[in-house]
């Protein structure tokens, strides 16, 4: 006779915890905060909620709540912190050789595994340093495709340059020969580049390195406009898709009230329905 | 029944527990009713005993003389290191048992607290048309329907009285506030006191309320439904806020903080909970406990935390971390340590999303 299964079925925890903000450690050591909507319908996208240098994934989660409410969506924000991730930005591994791309990655498996998710779709978005992680997990093919990318006031990017040495450029560091970029994977991912008008501070936040500052501008709203100039250019000589830039007429580098005041919440549902 | 002299009423002491009493509606005094709970009156202070001061409704803890007249609330009480005591039969001589102002007959007492504040009540304060004032009459009301996501309730327990619940609190509203969440901070059962009140505002609370609040002088022996309607009351009142850490009193033996656990009302509010133990062996006990009603807290803490040895004790046995409160909100990862879900199914000892789900 076949032995019942008496282990608790990760559905039923995903219905009594839906609603709820949540807290999870993958495998490797990750912690990752979680959201399930409540909601009749089948949730089959998440949207990947990546914090900046000021690691705060807390402040993000809970204000992307209303907007995983309305679309019916999953929230999934892994914590990198300072002590072992320092430069998880650049995808540059903790002292046990875990690379960020991995250990998200392995906490986005554990994530759909305890919620019982399908995870049929991936949205990404990033602020900050975040979305300096978000390109660049696609550029460099991470095990999850994803499927919409947003980029909020990121402070430097990748520039689809073969020249220069990742993370700087599309070509690849011997040292890290796993980190691989790839622009035709970005190319084949919808993606948006928010900032803020205001955002021209040279704040102690923002990479102030010459080559950088060379290459992509002296601001963040400067290498926003120029990485996309660039993105848009190359997309042209190869019928790729285009990202698009979007400026928010006032707002400066906080996230808080980019989504409070300077309309980030509604552009966020806009591109979650398009 | 003899009508009362406005002007004594302002001289008289007004008790935090009255606050939110509408005063200037008592025009009568009775002098033979019956006191239910949280009946307002107008007492004489006889014999000074543990509590030599009132809490006053601005906050101040005002020193009391013998024959200073005061306005308290009736109510029960239930307190391991103080009292244990009821409303009175009648209005006869009794005891004021909580500075917050509780009129109250003391039953029991801990042995190490002083003989009892004596009072005599001169009456029950009543309006025109007969009615007593009561602290329920100016209640929160419960926004129906309730919104439907509420703030994410962060439920702190203790083992007992004096585990370190409060500091908890105050630590947990400056480690969200520390994340930009608005966060509110309320007390759901106890006996009403100031206290805490206050101290969730200086911790910088954006709201704090508490079952006073909701009209009770103290929640000893309420029924299910008025625990649950309390909860409601307080959650609407902070349903623009983030977080809301709500703090239960006493112990997990105790009446009705074992009701509001058992509460579907309060299990399916709870994002994840939060133990205050005072020993090693305290917090082992409370895990137990919380285990039997299918419960898991995300940390434990308090004054167990005095102690290196006793988390040392503790963690020799246990899995569930133990952080003193200083960490709350020095170490960025003691959010997502208090953001494990309380809920979990026990079937055949797993532990739902704590453990692997093979679902």
């Amino acid at each position: 006779m076949q032995q019942v299964k008496t282990f608790p079925r990760a559905v039923d925890m995903a219905q009594l915890n839906a609603g709820k903000v949540f807290s999870f450690t993958s495998p490797d050591g990750l912690d990752y905060l979680g959201y399930v909507p409540r909601t009749d319908n089948k949730i089959t996208a998440t949207l990947a909620v990546m914090h900046g240098l000021n690691r705060n994934p807390v402040e993000m989660i809970f204000r992307f709540r209303d907007l995983a409410d309305r679309k019916g969506v999953a929230l999934f924000a892994p914590f990198f912190h300072k002590s072992r991730f320092r430069h998880f930005q650049q995808l540059k591994a903790d002292n046990t050789g875990l690379c960020p791309k991995a250990a998200f990655d392995n906490a986005y498996k554990d994530f759909l595994s305890r919620t019982a998710l399908s995870g049929e779709k991936l949205y990404m978005v990033g602020f900050s340093g975040g979305g300096q992680f978000a390109h660049r997990y696609v550029l460099t093919g991470g095990e999850h495709k994803v499927d919409k990318l947003m980029l909020i006031a990121s402070g430097w990017y990748t520039m689809p340059d073969t020249e220069e040495i990742f993370p700087l450029g599309l070509k690849t560091d011997m040292n890290r020969e796993h980190l691989a970029p790839d622009i035709s994977r970005l190319q084949a991912c919808q993606t948006s580049v928010v900032i803020g008008s205001k955002d021209v501070r040279r704040s102690s936040s923002l990479n102030t390195d010459k080559q950088i500052d060379a290459l992509q501008g002296r601001n963040r709203l400067r290498r926003a406009r120029n990485w996309v100039a660039a993105m848009q250019q190359l997309a042209e000589k190869t019928n790729a898709k285009k990202p698009s830039l979007v400026e928010l007429k006032g707002a400066g580098h906080n996230f808080t009230t980019m989504m409070s005041k300077y309309g980030l919440q509604e552009h966020l549902i806009g591109w979650l329905e398009d | 029944m003899p009508a009362i002299d406005k002007s004594r009423l302002k001289g008289a002491r007004r008790s935090f527990v009255t606050r939110r009493v509408a005063l200037e509606q008592a025009t009568r005094l009775d002098l033979n009713r019956t006191p239910v709970a949280g009946d307002i009156c107008l007492a004489r202070i006889d014999n000074l005993g543990h509590h030599s001061r009132l809490e006053l409704i601005n906050g101040r803890r005002c020193t009391l003389y013998r024959g200073d007249e005061v306005i308290l609330a009736f109510a029960h009480r239930y307190a391991t290191d103080q009292f244990e005591s009821v409303v009175p039969e009648n209005l006869g001589p009794c005891q004021m048992v909580a500075s917050g102002g509780i009129a109250s007959k003391v039953l029991t007492q801990h042995a190490g607290a002083r003989r009892a504040t004596q009072i005599t009540p001169l009456g029950i304060l009543c309006r025109e048309d007969g009615r007593a004032l009561n602290t329920s009459d100016e209640a929160l009301s419960v926004a129906t329907p309730l919104s439907r996501r509420q703030p994410e309730l962060i439920t702190v327990v203790g083992t007992g009285m004096n585990a370190g619940k409060t500091r908890a609190m105050n630590e947990l509203v400056r480690s969200f506030n520390r994340y930009g969440l608005r966060t509110a901070a309320i007390k759901i059962t106890g006996t009403g006191s100031g206290r805490d009140y206050w101290h969730y505002l200086d911790a910088g609370a954006c709201a704090a309320a508490d079952f006073t609040d909701a009209g009770h002088a103290s929640t000893v022996n309420l029924t299910q439904e008025e625990l649950e309607k309390i909860l409601a009351s307080l959650v609407s009142a902070c349903s623009d806020c983030d977080v809301i850490v709500a703090e239960i009193a006493d112990g997990l033996l105790q009446r009705e903080t074992r009701i509001l656990l058992e509460s579907a009302m309060l299990r399916s509010m709870t994002t994840s909970i939060v133990l205050a133990a005072s020993d090693p062996l305290a917090a082992m006990g409370g895990l137990r406990q919380l285990s039997e009603m299918r419960l898991q807290p995300a940390i434990v803490t308090g004054t167990i935390t005095k102690s290196s040895l006793m988390m040392r004790e503790f963690e020799r046995f246990e899995k569930t971390p133990v952080l003193d409160t200083v960490q709350f909100s020095e170490d960025e990862r003691v959010i997502p340590m208090i953001l494990r879900p309380a809920l979990w199914v026990d079937n055949a000892g797993q532990k739902g999303w704590q453990s692997h789900a093979t679902g």
